[in-house]
């Protein structure tokens, strides 16, 4: 259980902090200022190769958050209890009903709330990456004429980075949340 | 002319930004940068590789990886750096170039990764390790020693948390060991929670430049007057004459709201005031207005000062010296919002900031009955800035010479184009300038007046102007031959610090080693305390052994690391004709830099001792 807690842990800090909160958002943070209606910042090898290559990486960690998030409710939720926890020694008749109903209850209390809000928010990023991506890809495909017409573009490319880096910050604050709340539960268990 | 840069400049120690990337830009780092607009001066090799261009940087930022080695490969191990932490961090601070900034904020990372770097760490992130237990445990962040040790030896150094780390954890902590603030990384506003902590907390120059100097004490005052200027109260400024009380008001004035947007030309009105200028009949018919008739030769009505600065500040010069009678209606205006015009019984409702100056010790004068307290507490309702003297800020007077010195070449058309050359600015450096900035000023375009057909302003051109020059009282600390043939104790840490660092130049000089002997310094300054104490000059604080007291004093002092700003000023000292004044010079200095942290720890020391 605790190499299981573990394992989770170094996951969770690897996909949340270490890529998502040091790499991609300060990354999104440096595109956004690229894409203002004044420019504040030029670097042209970013321009070129964010778009392609480091805007497309949650493609690639999107399942690792999926794993984070589901896992959460294996590890921190009442079904440990009934595997290696006090109520693994319980009849198969009281488990029937116990378990689902714990789970239920579960789902209702902070544990629960927190992984909801996690799922929700891996959601909203898949749905602003997927918005971002089909935009980014359109315009490549149809490069701007010129004029006043290639401002358009950008103001909403800008704005659906706007929404993307949101949600990632959403995303954020809900993985480190899964934490806080689990050790609270396993805390109050041990007691 | 020394380059002035009003973009602020901030160091951030962090592992992963301010690790090195022998091949390349590192990355994290110019997103970083990319994010908080913040321009990358580091001169390392990855800043050299970016191509990364920050158009409006909000700050010029010098990263600091705070580990060794600075730009690891695999196979190497990783280990925190709090010496080599330090050693950047004064070389912002203490040990800068003239006219170089000192550092306006230090942005501390608190998760610091040691250990070995393997294959998949640097494939993952290239230098960094796969760290080692306990690195990511709050209770004992490598950024909460750093933080720590960074309040004991820089007091004034202003330090925020910047991480990604959950704040609650550590808020606590980080609150106790003197952070302005924290500043969480990945949030939506990060630039603009930068920009505000910059301007509220960190040690800026004035944007327009129109106050010259970036000396800490101007800074700590610029950044006082921009603190209180937030609360829209009234704001009292103190500082002896000539330090640029009114440039001062003019600067809060031009400060609008909370946010701090700074403007050159503030529509609000703003109107000046001498108090000390006008008879008090005068006073106060200008200052609150008269109707027709109120007095013989009133022919008509007429809005006084303090209406004219209605929705703006009204700045009242030499307010220790304002009339009782202009006192009590002063009161009201502060009080109640309302002026009443001389001859009238009616009060007319303004909204009016005062900014008041003046240069005598207000209190006294209220233990004198010459103005009131209740008026006192209401003119500095918002807060005091203390303007340093010049002689507190000598660092920027070869800037505030070169500055009067444009303008005097535009006021005086007909002049040469000039330079001060290197030996005049070491006479202006030498001079105490009791008349302050203005003294300064006053002496810089006389000299053009006097001579416009040279290109170089020399010694011999101010010699009539500033006369021979007057001791500071700062000057005076130290001296052995002060008179006083009576044991005395010794009454403050500065006094003492004063006296162990001009014993220890007193010997070494002249000429002072580039590269001082640590060892060989504190043999010298035990001797010489000594000899104070054989010789009935100094009395160590009763119940305490002259070895146990020097012994404590000695540690706390942290001489090794002040040593190197004492290095740093005897590089300058050849600007003292005067040796004895060289030495007093370097003391005041070096009483400037210690004071403040060894008042905090000699009471411990005390303390100890009597416990003992």
């Amino acid at each position: 259980m605790a190499q299981s807690l573990q394992d989770w842990r170094a996951r969770e800090v690897a996909v949340n902090h270490d890529w998502l909160k040091n790499r991609y958002l300060p990354a999104l943070g440096k595109w956004l200022n690229i894409l203002a209606p004044e420019r504040r910042v030029t670097d042209t090898i970013f321009e070129d190769s964010f778009p392609e290559h480091g805007l497309r990486e949650w493609s690639q960690k999107e399942g690792e958050v999926r794993w984070v998030v589901e896992k959460f409710g294996e590890l921190f939720g009442p079904e440990r209890l009934f595997e290696s926890g006090p109520l693994c020694g319980c009849s198969v008749d009281a488990r029937r009903w116990l378990e689902p109903l714990s789970l239920v209850l579960w789902a209702r209390g902070p544990g629960g709330r927190a992984q909801e809000r996690a799922a929700s928010a891996r959601e909203s990023v898949v749905s602003a990456y997927d918005r971002l991506i089909a935009f980014v890809d359109r315009a490549t495909a149809t490069p701007p004429i010129g004029g006043d017409d290639r401002d358009e573009p950008r103001r909403k490319g800008r704005s659906l980075v706007i929404d993307l880096r949101r949600a990632c910050v959403e995303l954020n604050h809900a993985l480190s949340n899964l934490w806080t709340v689990g050790t609270a539960g396993l805390r109050k268990d041990s007691q | 002319m020394s380059e002035v840069t009003a973009v602020p400049r901030v160091l951030v120690v962090d592992d992963l930004f301010g690790r090195d990337v022998l091949v390349g830009p590192n990355e994290d780092r110019e997103n970083l940068c990319g994010e908080l607009l913040l321009e990358d001066v580091t001169d390392d090799h990855a800043c050299r590789a970016s191509r990364q261009v920050i158009e409006r940087p909000l700050a010029q930022a010098m990263f600091c990886r705070g580990q060794l080695p600075a730009a690891g490969a695999t196979g190497d191990v990783v280990e925190n750096d709090l010496d080599g932490i330090v050693r950047v961090v004064r070389q912002g601070w203490l040990d800068r170039h003239p006219g170089v900034p000192p550092w306006a904020l230090v942005l501390l990372d608190l998760c610091f990764y040691t250990g070995r770097i393997t294959r998949d760490s640097h494939a993952s992130v290239p230098g960094m390790p796969e760290g080692r237990p306990g690195d990511d445990a709050s209770d004992t962040y490598f950024g909460l020693q750093v933080l720590q040790r960074l309040r004991r030896e820089f007091p004034e150094l202003p330090v925020a948390v910047l991480s990604s780390r959950p704040r609650d954890e550590v808020s606590r902590k980080y609150s106790e060991l003197g952070a302005v603030g924290f500043i969480p990384r990945g949030e939506t506003e990060t630039a603009d929670l930068l920009r505000d902590y910059l301007w509220r907390h960190g040690l800026t120059p004035d944007p327009a430049q129109r106050i010259v100097g970036t000396s800490i004490g101007l800074l700590l005052a610029l950044r006082a007057a921009r603190r209180y200027a937030a609360s829209g109260r009234h704001v009292l400024l103190t500082g002896e004459p000539g330090t640029g009380k009114e440039l001062f008001a003019r600067y809060i004035h031009g400060l609008e709201g909370p946010a701090g947007n700074w403007c050159l030309d503030s529509p609000r009105p703003f109107v000046a005031v001498d108090s000390g200028a006008l008879s008090p009949d005068l006073y106060a018919s200008m200052l609150f207005g008269h109707t027709r008739d109120a007095f013989t030769g009133a022919t008509r009505e007429r809005q006084g000062w303090v209406q004219l600065a209605d929705g703006g500040d009204l700045f009242l010069d030499e307010v220790g010296n304002m009339p009782t009678d202009v006192q009590i209606g002063l009161m009201r205006v502060l009080q109640e919002g309302e002026v009443v015009k001389l001859g009238s019984d009616k009060g007319t409702r303004v909204n009016v900031r005062v900014l008041s100056a003046t240069n005598q010790d207000l209190e006294r004068r209220v233990t004198e009955g010459k103005i009131g307290r209740d008026l006192v507490d209401r003119l500095r309702l918002g807060g005091t800035v203390a303007l340093p003297p010049l002689r507190q800020r000598s660092d920027d007077i070869p800037l505030l010479a070169e500055s009067f010195l444009a303008q005097a070449l535009t006021t005086y058309t007909h002049s040469r184009m000039r330079h001060i050359d290197p030996a005049t600015m070491k006479v202006l450096r030498d001079y105490d300038w009791p008349g302050n900035v203005r003294a300064l000023q006053t002496a810089i375009y006389q000299a053009v007046a006097e001579n416009s057909d040279v290109e170089f302003l020399s010694p011999v051109h101010f010699e009539a102007i500033l006369g021979p020059s007057r001791s500071s009282p700062a000057a005076s600390i130290g001296r052995e031959d002060r008179g006083a043939n009576e044991p005395r104790p010794i009454s403050s840490s500065g006094e003492l610090a004063s006296l162990l660092i001009a014993a220890l130049f007193s010997e070494l000089s002249p000429p002072v080693p580039g590269d001082l002997d640590f060892a060989a310094s504190k043999l010298l300054i035990r001797r010489h305390l000594s000899r104070l104490v054989q010789a009935g000059k100094l009395a160590v604080p009763s119940g305490v052994g002259v070895e146990d007291f020097f012994g404590e004093t000695w540690a706390l002092l942290r001489m090794d690391l002040r040593m190197s700003h004492v290095r740093w000023m005897a590089g300058r000292l050849p600007a003292f004709q005067n040796p004895a004044r060289r030495v007093n010079e370097l003391t005041r200095m070096a009483v400037e830099a210690t004071s403040i942290e060894i008042d905090s720890q000699l009471t411990g020391v005390k303390r100890a001792a009597r416990a003992k």
